[in-house]
């Protein structure tokens, strides 16, 4: 098996949404901040997260921008992607598009040694890029989280789990 | 070898070598100085700005091509930076704005209390978690007082100025366009280069199916430049050809029509020269106008060869030539001591061309021997108008009085803005929303602190101003920020730290990370003062490109305005201010006071040198009432030319001015040729060459009158005007009693 067709067939569409929880690690928190919603990817390759806890927000994230909402009626605040956050924010929308081209365009793909299922390494190819490690971790045709190191110690795990 | 050909073989090595050692100066410095603020605008980023609108009804059309031309001008050599959307502060920008955090949105007092810290610190916690804030959580933990919070929330939050983003492009207001933003590369103005440039992108978007707006400083000067170079052009062609073949009717023979025309050649070519080895460059004014002063020098072999008939009349000629020329010349020397590089190249352009070639004329038409002039049908008896000088002074003391009545006498505008680019101005305006390009109010200080807390204060007379329908809206750094407190004292790091002492734990947060909050907190607190050096990485930031600048060791601020009605009572409502730090800028007004200034000081220059020209002409001549009665002929008529010019030109400005003197050298020639005839037969001569070179004249001006733009049809009418104006003057004599010719 090699990194690429570990990650290729992960789309998930609107037909198929997941649910997520994401755990945030940081120095200043004695427990990780915890956050649960639903995510897929909308037909013209935007991701969009409708995160339920702890409080409503509904992005939606493209190529260049976020666009943010309280609620799924109100007003959105479209905002540039924010050079630190990029290929965070790249890779979970290319991955879960299914765009293994385009992800393997803008990242180097590593599959890792050990574990039950694969574990992919993303790095960025851009070299302005902020430091940050990115790693997909799967079972299959399963993909079930994304493992983000931060700069300042800060560390994003994002679970997944098929709606049924 | 014959003179003409001598002369002829020098004009093309002094041809050869002006185009070898030339250097055209075509800095508007040169002429308005360093401190005008409007000459420096196409080198500051708005100057080196362009906006290309791609104009289609389709959206994902337009769209895909901006974005795709916009891919390709990110790495043109002329690019330095390509906008299609509105960007993410870059890391460097998020650091500097986290150093200056305190100068930018300066925490109130109410923001150290404990409730607000627990607050803003449980919102930086959330913020872990949400798509918008994640990326800068990590500093919104760090910064309870939220002053970091609230400055990336002003910057990233849409503007009134903002404009609709279509697939990550800016579009037009009025939907009709997708947009791209382009900052071209500090490199010196140059048309041509411009003008390929510009055309490269129309080509583009026209490849592309669609049509091009392309409206910026320097794309606009490269248009109109081309323009008036077009016109100059088409000016020259027509003039040169009406005077070739004027040239060939009057004088009939080849080597006659190169007598006329070396001397100007020579003179022009010495002349250039000259000012490159005095000035290190020829600044294009004095070649423009420099090359129109010697247009005098045409007039020098028509008078030689209208008085060869006999060695005398040749002779005396030629002494009248000399004095004419060096009268002239003198006066043009004094430009030197005006102190604008442009204008002191003109004064030695023009003196040491007309020297040159009234020595060239002299030299030719001694050893030149033409076919006859064709004949003219001078008059038979001079006019002769009674009490000439009285009448005369009398005269040039009426035009000048209603001259000096005459509104709006400077007014004029520098360049003639075509409609076509009028007409792409507007239609950006509906695109974008222009702000004002003539209107602005400016806040000057040395520090970012200060410049911020004076737009604190200006913010309410704006509001009022919008209130009042004055203007319709106003942007500058401070309306990109949070509002600032009125006062903004910060405790001590020590009394922070007791303060926060079990906030953390109730907020959510580790208690150690105090630590990392305090040395943020002291970091923040004792950031010096930010001066110019410190501006630079804000200035990156295309939002906020071009609200700030730093001008040696000052600071300016410009607070752009939109749709000003009534800018009196804006200027008069800034003024209540009192601070010296905040002005309103009518930039027309300042261009207009330049430009006044700039007339003033070469008039007075100018009259400097005439009058060094007429005590060199008494001296010359030793005959005061022929003297008296030159300088006054040259007096009222330059001044019935300065007028009539002004009535109709709607106004007189430097232009005119430079116009004038070449009319009153004109004069003198004249005046000297027809006031110091000794009898009838010189007189009809005289007649003869000064109808001669006046006709000549009046070809070549008129035509620059008729197909000239702008500045260049102001000096044509200005000429035409006054060479009439000398001719009629100085054909009247002052006494019928001739004296009887000497044999």
């Amino acid at each position: 098996m090699s990194a690429r067709s570990a990650i290729a067939g992960l789309k998930i569409g609107p037909a198929d949404k997941v649910d997520y929880r994401e755990e945030v690690h940081h120095p200043a928190l004695p427990r990780p901040e915890i956050a649960r919603g639903v995510l897929w990817v909308t037909a013209d390759g935007h991701l969009l997260k409708d995160q339920h806890m702890p409080r409503r927000e509904i992005s939606e994230i493209g190529e260049a921008f976020i666009s943010v909402r309280a609620t799924p009626e109100g007003p959105a605040n479209l905002l540039p992607i924010p050079a630190e956050v990029r290929p965070m924010l790249d890779a979970i929308r290319l991955v879960i598009a299914g765009d293994t081209e385009a992800t393997a365009d803008e990242f180097v793909l590593d599959l890792l040694p050990g574990g039950p299922g694969w574990r992919v390494r993303l790095v960025s190819r851009d070299p302005e890029a902020p430091e940050m490690q990115i790693a997909l971790i799967g079972c299959g045709t399963v993909l079930q989280a994304i493992e983000i190191e931060q700069a300042r110690g800060v560390r994003r795990i994002m679970t997944f789990e098929r709606q049924p | 070898m014959t003179p003409v050909r001598a002369a002829l073989a020098l004009a093309v090595l002094l041809g050869m070598l002006a185009a070898a050692l030339l250097e055209i100066d075509t800095d508007a410095r040169g002429l308005l100085g360093d401190d005008s603020g409007v000459t420096a605008a196409l080198d500051t980023p708005e100057g080196r700005s362009l906006t290309l609108a791609i104009i289609d009804p389709d959206p994902d059309k337009r769209t895909l091509l901006a974005s795709r031309i916009a891919a390709d001008l990110s790495d043109h050599p002329l690019v330095h930076r390509v906008t299609t959307a509105p960007g993410a502060p870059s890391p460097e920008l998020l650091d500097w704005l986290w150093r200056h955090r305190f100068v930018l949105a300066p925490p109130a007092q109410a923001a150290f209390t404990p409730d607000s810290l627990v607050s803003e610190m449980r919102r930086a916690r959330a913020a872990l978690v949400s798509a918008s804030g994640g990326a800068l959580a990590d500093r919104y933990l760090r910064d309870p007082t939220g002053s970091f919070r609230r400055i990336v929330t002003a910057l990233t939050e849409a503007s009134e100025t903002a404009l609709p983003v279509h697939r990550a492009v800016l579009q037009a207001r009025d939907d009709s366009a997708a947009l791209i933003f382009i900052e071209l590369q500090d490199t010196p103005f140059d048309v041509a280069t411009q003008a390929a440039f510009d055309a490269d992108l129309r080509q583009r978007v026209s490849a592309g199916g669609a049509d091009a707006l392309l409206i910026g400083p320097r794309a606009i000067s490269a248009e109109i430049s081309n323009r008036i170079a077009t016109r100059s052009k088409l000016a020259a062609a027509v003039a040169s050809a009406l005077l070739l073949l004027w040239l060939v009717c009057v004088v009939r023979a080849a080597s006659a029509v190169l007598t006329c025309l070396l001397p100007l050649a020579l003179g022009f070519g010495a002349a250039a020269l000259l000012v490159q080895v005095s000035f290190g460059s020829v600044h294009v004014i004095a070649l423009g106008f420099g090359g129109a002063l010697l247009g005098l020098a045409m007039d020098y072999p028509l008078h030689l060869l209208a008085h060869r008939a006999e060695p005398e009349q040749s002779n005396r000629a030629r002494r009248y030539v000399a004095i004419g020329a060096a009268t002239t010349a003198i006066a043009f020397l004094a430009l030197l001591g005006s102190g604008i590089p442009a204008i002191a190249q003109i004064g030695l352009f023009g003196a040491s061309g007309l020297i040159v070639a009234a020595a060239c004329a002299a030299w030719l038409a001694g050893g030149n021997r033409p076919a006859g002039l064709r004949s003219f049908a001078p008059l038979k008896r001079p006019l002769v108008i009674p009490h000439k000088l009285p009448v005369l002074a009398a005269f040039a003391l009426t035009c000048a009085v209603v001259l000096w009545q005459l509104p709006g006498q400077t007014s004029r505008r520098l360049v003639e803005v075509a409609p076509r680019i009028v007409d792409s101005i507007e239609r950006l305006d509906r695109m974008v929303g222009l702000p004002s390009g003539r209107y602005r109010i400016e806040v000057t200080g040395t520090t970012l602190a200060e410049i911020l807390v004076r737009q604190a204060r200006l913010a309410g007379t704006l509001q009022a101003a919008r209130r009042e329908g004055l203007i319709t809206r106003s942007e500058m750094l401070g309306s990109h920020l949070p509002e600032r407190p009125a006062t903004s004292g910060f405790p001590s790091p020590e009394t922070l730290s007791d303060t926060l002492s079990g906030l953390l734990a109730e907020a959510g947060l580790e208690p150690d990370f105090k630590d990392a909050i305090i040395a943020a907190y002291r970091a923040a607190r004792d950031t010096p003062p930010t001066g110019p050096d410190a501006l630079r990485p804000l200035n990156r930031f295309a939002a906020i490109s071009g609200l700030i600048r730093a001008d040696g060791d000052i600071l300016r601020a410009p607070v752009r305005l939109w749709n000003i009605e009534a800018p009196e009572r804006l200027a008069k409502a800034v003024a209540d201010l009192g601070l010296d730090d905040i002005a309103f800028i009518d930039q027309e007004k300042s261009i207009a006071s330049g430009l006044d200034e700039l007339s003033a000081r070469v008039t007075l220059w100018l009259a400097a040198g005439a009058m060094a020209g007429l005590v060199f002409l008494s001296l010359a001549v030793r005959r005061p009432a022929a003297v008296a009665e030159i300088a006054l002929g040259c007096l009222a008529a330059g001044l019935l030319t300065a007028l009539l010019a002004s009535l109709l030109t709607g106004g007189l400005g430097v232009f005119h001015i430079v116009a004038l003197t070449l009319v009153i050298g004109i004069g003198i020639d004249y005046g000297i040729f027809l006031t110091l005839s000794e009898n009838d037969e010189q007189y009809a001569a005289a007649v003869r060459s000064v109808l001669l070179c006046a006709a000549t004249t009046l070809i070549a001006f008129l035509t620059m009158a008729l197909f000239g733009v702008s500045v260049l049809a102001d000096i044509g009418m200005t000429v035409s005007i006054g060479v009439v104006a000398m001719v009629g003057v100085n054909l009247a004599r002052r006494t019928i009693s001739l004296p009887a010719k000497k044999k």
